[in-house]
């Protein structure tokens, strides 16, 4: 059996671009959280991915996302092994890049 | 200034202190005239555009947060609160290979929410601090409040304060008077 994975599938492009949406698959631990996938993400696949966050600890709200159609903090977010989870920017601010929009 | 463990309450503290010393002491220094810093940012700019660009790629050539990661798991491992010399002198090999690989990693060229540039930035001042943290370990051969030295257990018999001043890339580490009880 191979390891455990859990898949993303994350917004990318810069204001006024068209949406590409990536598919990344990551090794899944207990615990991990999605921010912690986008962080092995930009340490193992690309580094040009876009992310906001500060305090990893649900404190900050700076990563907020929209997951899976609905808006959340990807700090405390469970990622699922096995399962797919859609990561896209917070739907009103303005998009600056990727994940990444203006603080409301 | 905290040894090996940085006491709840006294980052505030420190905040407010050094950054009291430092804008007092820019503000004696630049002569109560307005500089004009254009040639400094020129110069810091192009500095920057070295560190970030030695080669044009259109790609991170490596991670630098994974280099970040790299680095907190050895001062983890090897300069935390209990700490031996050679623990101290493995973490300052690797300190120093981590910064020669990090200096020479290109970086693409980023517009918009550049966070790879700004990491590299970071991991610089990180590297430095870092290395200044375990030669401070390295030189106080004794166990003193926060700093713990597993294999100098007891104080020694006299207080001594180190200063560790920037030279380029290289810090000098000089011992100043003792404490006066």
């Amino acid at each position: 059996m191979s390891a455990a994975v859990t898949r993303l599938r994350v917004s990318r492009g810069g204001a006024g671009e068209p949406v590409r949406v990536e598919e990344f698959e990551v090794p899944y631990a207990d615990g991990l959280t999605l921010l912690e996938a986008l962080i092995w993400i930009r340490r193992h696949r690309d580094p040009s991915l876009a992310i906001r966050f500060s305090c990893k600890a649900n404190a900050c709200k700076e990563c907020s996302a929209t997951i899976d159609g609905k808006p959340g903090y990807l700090c405390t977010r469970r990622a699922v092994p096995g399962a797919t989870t859609t990561i896209e920017p917070l739907r009103k601010p303005r998009l600056i890049r990727d994940l990444v929009t203006e603080l409301f | 200034m905290h040894g090996a463990n940085r006491l709840s309450g006294n980052a505030i503290t420190e905040a407010l202190v050094t950054g009291r010393i430092a804008g007092e002491t820019a503000a004696a220094r630049s002569g109560g005239g307005r500089a004009d810093l254009s040639a400094a940012l020129a110069s810091e700019w192009a500095a920057l555009q070295a560190l970030w660009h030695p080669r044009a790629v259109t790609r991170d050539e490596e991670s630098i947060d994974a280099l970040k990661a790299e680095l907190q798991q050895t001062m983890w491992n090897d300069a935390g609160p209990l700490r031996t010399g050679a623990q101290l002198e493995r973490a300052l090999a690797a300190i120093r290979a981590l910064r020669r690989r990090a200096a020479d990693v290109a970086l693409a060229p980023v517009v918009t929410f550049a966070l790879n540039l700004q990491e590299k930035v970071e991991l610089r001042s990180l590297l430095a601090a870092s290395e200044a943290i375990v030669l401070a370990a390295l030189a106080r051969t004794e166990t003193r409040g926060a700093h713990v030295r597993l294999d100098f257990p007891e104080p020694a018999a006299r207080a001594v304060t180190y200063l560790l001043a920037r030279e380029g890339e290289a810090w000098r580490l000089a011992e100043r008077a003792p404490v006066s009880a």
